[in-house]
């Protein structure tokens, strides 16, 4: 009986389906040179109202050298409210990386200041005559972030199946007034974390001197996310964005050793320019698997009103910002795994073997060394000054 | 040899060690003599002959007689090859004249049991002393010897004529034919011995005929349903298929599939592997109508569409039209996919079933009254989680299904002349896919069936059905947002129809139909004690469509056939409903809504329709040699919107309102048909070109999910299609199969007034499922009696796909810039199965028999490409194919049935 159920076994495993993702890279992918418009309102304290222009570069990083699609230098670019008043922006030279002009345009304006629940429209021509609109944008301010929250979790950090745990970020705020909210998260974080060793000499090259790492144990590290998160109140009883999922941090590596700073700007915007964000963030991010959407070309919400056949596509984004931190110690419900670090042992009379700038600890006859990461935080790209931010 | 007292034919030629095959064959063409023989009698024999006015007769004797072959000449040109046992004049007897029973036949066997054509008899219709000027009408009903069950799809041919007809679902026939003939009249179906009749007809009359079930051929000679009907008939873009003539294909996960095996047809494709669903002559998956016993199923698809949703155990056959459509059908552009199930066994009780590594499958029939009425059910479920549980794919990985399927039938022959079927189906899948989206959808459906010959000449069929697709779908990814939405899709149809034959050599066909569809669109609701969704009421819909259609087939000379249809349908879009204006300079979305209009319950919010036409010809060069064209025009009013490449569960249906006109369709064909009677190959070549108009397509990055107002994710267009397919089958023999080339091309476009009305620019693009070129090899090897071989080549271009041409930044992130729609191709797709089946012991007297098939699916392991996309993954760009079977699959699977080898 067991044998015929070892057959019968062998014969439904191996019945199994075998559906596979494989890194895949077409190689007749062209390289089509586009415009992209991108400018934004905001009232965020010292960041100056801006259009960029902006082109295409090509997937595999070998751009050729393309005449631009139009001229944008010496364009007449303004923004109109509702009521018909007009602030002009003004062309930037260029800077590194933009250094040619034509590139970069400031609102700097001292009679502007955006005023809550007015509508606000771009307006672009360009010296050859190209005309860019957008529709009228709503300007409203940011609600505070009403919580951040974190559960452990697992998830799939790659298409091949390779998956990771940790905590996952979720976020709700809730709006104000009657007006559905529109929210994008741009999220950067900062860390600590400390090495495991204790110094207790320092091999200079030519004199082993005592010494210990006590101001190099303890580091911080900062990080901006990557990622597009979204949130709208939309469609919803209540005017809440409730959980709307944000990154993942996973329990392997440095991140969750001791204690981890997520720092939360929330950006509100209009719908138009949100639905450029789910667009882009469903083309970015959700792309294959059985039922597969077409992808498409995103447009944005500026458009050329003046040609049909300029291909262009553009952001103009209308934002209220607000801001918070949220500090995360280190779990206790589940272990964090660090960097390994494999002790080196030395006999006493070899550390002069050693490369300079090892760190040493033990006693003789024995000494024990390890790579200078386990020593010295610095090496892993942090910073020991502790951030003005970071709660006591 | 023993011969009827007749004048012998004499031959002249020069032979030189030609095949007898050949030489039969020459003879045919040359002088119209048939020499009827089984192929392994004469297997080896060659024939070397010179001279003029030589006598056939002897010379057939000297030629057989060194092999121990017998014959007999009937007269009229006809020599019947009897084996090794001679036939002499007391075995023929002479037939009675029935004068008093004008038009019952009269059947005397001719032959009798020792010819290989045990069932050769003539038969006489009608008395010879009144003998009907002009045409007669001959009708009956085949049926199965052993079941009483119908035979549909069997060929009635009258050989030295062009004329041939095919028995319908119920085994009815019907041919005109001159009165006062004598004809040689053969029957044949595939799985049931060839019959064959000298018929003599006198008048219109009946002949109802009763074929056995074939045991096992000596060398597997199977004469296909519909053999000749690719050449003689009217019908073109026309593949009908015996389930029994699929069931050695080699299938993914032992499941044998019509589906799958439709897509092996030229014209036929799907957009990849796995997908729901198919496109038939680059038209849209959701432009083919499946109808089930006059039942319409609008989801196809078991487990992901991985499987068809119809159990192959109570499939009988099925056919698929893909232009040239008879003018009883409407509703779909593209194709006409029937599927006839079993009627069960009128004399017994019968009992098959199957097992696979994905379902098991039980039917049972049994008479209700023997010979008159009788009751089949069908069922299959699936043990599916346990496989998806340990899949490679993580979207499947993290999922889990389960599906079954019920079919029942009653089938009642009150009486010579009607028959009544009730037919159940329901189909139910539930699966929950990548842990957080939970679907369930089902098909119910009734129908009953209602077939009268109301005199000699004329035949009513009537039909009600009923049928309600519901889908249900959950998203629980976010507790706070999680919804689940339910819809239905209600069908409610009466049609009738009567078909004559009243005037001389025309075949009338009339009749009407009315349909009623309802849509409730369902509301999205919150999921779940934690959602703080707002219900979002979609509203529902209702349309009624009437038709009106006629058609006449006009056989002018024994070689032109003209067939003219109309069928004239009128589409009513009915309230309650809301119908928003939206502002004309703008894009239709729920910030331009400038008036809303208000209609009461029943009341016509729009009127659409018009006359569709069917006009077809076909001229015969020989009982071989056809050329035919068509011209047919297809309207739809009932049509799914789908934004992905494959069907998916989440699309859903909708009736044309005032704002998305129904797709309407021209469709032009050609084709040349050509059949090699003695290598049994068919030969056929068709050109076609069809102009849609009103395609409707989906705007660029539209989603309907909590989108209440369809036209705004919608747009129209045209989309042309033209193609070749070429269809090379060999029916009889030790190899049997078919070959397949297909050219196709499908474009689109979209190029409305406004920016917003146009895709890719209002420049042409190739649809999701254009693949120009495709083929297909389907081949059975008879090892021996009870062993053989199948095998599948499949290789298809490409679909299309849109790729990224281009990257920005947009604060921070890293976006990319796609292609026009459809502007390049995945890689192309190559397959290759095998399969090896092995049947039980073939004694006639047994209780159960029992067969295996062991398959490798994608032998060679190729990972073709389902899709192809691109991720950002830490701000870097990074492509990925998926691909569905990227293995060989292996497969074990055993059927079983009461009875022995023979039971149907």
């Amino acid at each position: 009986m067991r044998l015929i159920k070892n057959i019968l076994f062998i014969f439904l495993a191996s019945a199994l389906f075998h559906g596979c993702i494989d890194h895949y890279f077409p190689g007749d992918l062209k390289y089509e040179q586009m415009l992209f418009i991108e400018a934004r309102i905001t009232d965020e304290p010292g960041i100056v109202p801006y259009v960029s222009f902006k082109h295409t570069s090509s997937l595999s990083g070998n751009n050729p050298w393309e005449e631009p699609v139009l001229g944008t230098s010496g364009a007449t670019i303004y923004i109109e409210n509702s009521q018909g008043e007009r602030w002009y922006f003004t062309e930037q030279g260029g800077i590194w990386p933009l250094p040619m002009s034509g590139y970069l345009y400031h609102l700097t304006d001292p009679d502007f200041a955006i005023q809550v629940g007015e509508s606000y429209m771009l307006y672009i021509e360009t010296q050859d005559g190209h005309i860019f609109e957008s529709q009228y944008e709503k300007y409203l301010p940011s609600p505070p972030v009403e919580e951040i929250t974190y559960t452990y979790d697992t998830w799939e950090t790659d298409e091949t199946g390779e998956a990771t745990d940790g905590y996952r970020f979720y976020i709700s705020t809730r709006a104000e007034g009657e007006d559905p909210l529109y929210l994008r998260w741009s999220l950067d974080a900062t860390y600590s974390y400390m090495v495991p060793y204790i110094a207790e000499y320092y091999w200079t090259g030519s004199a082993l001197i005592d010494s210990t790492n006590d101001g190099l144990r303890l580091c911080y590290m900062d990080e901006n996310i990557k990622g597009i998160y979204t949130g709208t109140s939309e469609g919803m009883a209540i005017n809440r964005v409730t959980n709307a999922p944000l990154h993942g941090v996973s329990r392997f590596g440095d991140r969750l050793q001791i204690e981890y700073s997520l720092h939360v700007k929330q950006i509100r915007m209009s719908p138009s320019a949100y639905r450029f964000w789910n667009e882009l963030r469903s083309l970015l991010y959700e792309t294959g698997g059985l039922y597969e959407t077409v992808p498409f070309r995103i447009a944005g919400n500026i458009s050329c009103v003046s040609h049909d056949d300029i291909s262009v596509a553009g952001l103009f984004e209308v934002a209220g910002i607000s801001e918070t931190r949220i500090f995360v110690p280190s779990p206790g419900d589940f272990r964090v795994v660090t960097d390994r670090c494999v002790p080196d042992t030395i006999a006493a009379f070899e550390w002069n073997t050693l490369p300079a700038g090892s760190w040493i600890m033990g006693e003789p006859p024995v000494f024990v060394t390890a790579e200078a990461r386990c020593f010295d935080c610095t090496e892993k790209g942090g910073y020991t000054q502790v951030p003005p931010f970071w709660e006591k | 040899m023993e011969s009827i007292a007749q004048e012998e034919p004499v031959i002249s030629g020069k032979y030189n060690d030609i095949p007898f095959t050949d030489f039969a064959y020459d003879l045919k063409s040359r002088y119209g003599i048939s020499i009827y023989f089984r192929p392994g009698w004469v297997e080896g024999i060659n024939v070397t002959f010179s001279g003029d006015s030589i006598n056939l007769t002897s010379l057939l004797e000297e030629i057989l007689t060194p092999h121990d072959i017998h014959f007999v000449y009937r007269g009229d040109g006809q020599y019947f090859l009897t084996g090794m046992v001679s036939i002499t004049d007391d075995f023929i007897v002479e037939s009675i004249d029935l004068e008093d029973q004008p038009g019952k036949p009269e059947q005397d066997d001719i032959i009798g049991q020792f010819s290989y054509e045990k069932t050769i008899k003539r038969v006489r219709v009608g008395s010879p002393e009144n003998i009907e000027t002009g045409n007669a009408l001959l009708s009956g009903r085949i049926t199965s010897a052993t079941s009483g069950e119908p035979v549909p799809g069997a060929t009635i041919i009258m050989e030295g004529t062009n004329r041939g007809e095919i028995s319908d679902g119920d085994g009815f026939y019907a041919i005109q034919l001159q009165a006062g003939e004598i004809y040689n009249l053969t029957i044949s179906c595939m799985g049931m011995e060839k019959e064959s009749y000298i018929l003599e007809l006198n008048s219109t009359g009946t002949l109802n005929i009763e074929m056995q079930e074939q045991l096992i051929d000596l060398r597997e000679v199977v004469v296909k349903s519909g053999r000749h009907d690719n050449v003689r008939g009217i019908q073109m873009g026309f593949q009908r298929i015996d389930i029994k003539e699929i069931k050695t294909i080699p299938v993914v996960m032992g499941e044998r599939d019509i589906l799958k095996v439709a897509q092996l047809m030229p014209g036929v494709q799907n957009v990849g592997e796995g997908s729901s669903g198919f496109n038939v002559r680059g038209s849209g998956s959701d432009q083919n109508l499946f109808l089930i016993n006059e039942v319409p199923v609008l989801n196809t698809g078991h487990l992901f569409g991985f499987f068809s949703a119809f159990n192959p155990d109570m499939i009988s056959d099925f056919t698929l039209f893909k232009n040239n459509f008879p003018v009883e059908y409407g509703g779909r552009l593209a194709s006409i996919f029937e599927i006839s199930t079993r009627k069960g066994n009128k004399k017994k009780f019968g009992a098959r079933g199957g097992i696979s590594p994905v379902t098991a499958s039980i039917l049972a029939e049994t008479p209700i009254v023997n010979d008159k009425s009788s009751f089949v059910f069908a069922g299959r479920s699936t043990y599916s989680d346990w496989i998806l549980g340990r899949l490679n794919a993580p979207e499947l990985r993290s999922s889990n299904g389960s599906f079954y399927d019920l079919m029942s039938s009653v089938h009642i022959i009150p009486s010579e002349s009607s028959s009544i079927q009730i037919f159940g189906y329901y189909s139910n899948d539930w699966f929950r896919l990548a842990g957080t989206d939970r679907y369930i959808y089902e098909n119910l459906g009734f129908s009953l069936v209602y077939d009268r010959k109301l005199n000699d000449r004329w035949t009513m069929s009537s039909a009600a059905d009923f049928s309600r697709y519901s889908n249900q779908h959950a998203s629980t990814e976010n507790p706070f947002t999680a919804w689940q939405h339910r819809f239905t899709v209600d069908h409610r149809e009466l049609k009738t129809s009567v078909t004559g034959y009243q005037w001389t050599d025309h075949t009338i066909t009339a009749g009407a139909g009315v349909i009623s569809y309802y849509l409730n669109q369902g509301t999205y609701e919150p999921y779940g004690s934690e959602s703080i969704l707002a219900p979002l009421l979609l509203g529902r819909e209702q349309g009624i469509e009437m038709s009106l259609f006629g058609a006449d087939e006009y056989a002018i000379t024994d070689r032109l056939t003209l067939y003219g249809g109309l069928r004239v349908n009128l589409y009513k879009y009915l309230g309650p409903n809301n119908i928003y204006t939206y502002s004309p300079s703008l894009p239709k979305a729920p910030e331009h809504i400038t008036d809303t209009t208000t209609y009461g319950s029943l009341e016509t919010i729009e009127n659409r329709g018009g006359p569709d036409f069917r006009i077809s010809a076909n001229y015969t060069f020989s009982p071989t040699t056809s050329v035919k064209a068509s011209f047919n025009r297809m309207r739809q009013y009932l049509f799914m919107l789908s934004n992905t490449i494959a069907i998916s569960p989440t699309d859903r249906w909708k009736l044309a309102d005032p704002h998305i006109e129904p797709p309407l369709a021209d469709q032009v064909s050609l084709g040349l048909y050509k059949n090699i009677p003695r290598r049994a190959l068919e030969m056929s070549a068709e050109l076609y070109y069809k102009k849609t108009r009103n395609q409707v397509e989906y705007r660029d990055g539209a989603d309907l999910i909590l989108n209440p107002l369809f036209e705004t994710a919608v747009v129209q267009g045209e989309q042309d299609g033209w193609g070749a397919e070429i269809l090379l089958k060999r029916n009889a023999g030790r190899l049997t199969g078919w070959m397949s080339y297909t050219y196709s091309r499908s474009l689109v476009m979209v190029n409305g007034d406004y920016p917003w009305e146009k895709i890719n620019d209002g420049k042409v693009f190739p649809a999701n499922h254009d693949k120009p070129h495709s083929f297909n090899f389907v081949g059975t090897l008879r090892i021996s009696r009870r062993f053989s071989m199948s095998g599948n080549f499949v290789y298809s271009t490409g679909r299309p796909v849109t790729y990224p041409t281009g990257l920005f930044n947009v604060s921070g992130e890293t976006g990319i810039i796609y292609s026009d729609r459809n502007e390049y191709r995945i890689p192309d797709y190559f397959r290759a199965d095998l399969s090896l089946n092995i049947e039980g012991n073939l004694l006639k007297e047994k209780f159960a028999h029992g067969s295996w098939m062991i398959s490798v699916y994608n032998i060679t392991g190729r990972r073709n490409a389902y899709s192809v996309y691109f991720k950002n993954e830490n701000g870097h760009i990074r492509g990925y194919k998926l691909s569905i079977y990227g293995t060989p699959i292996f497969t074990v699977s055993y059927n079983f049935k009461l009875g022995n080898y023979a039971v149907n």
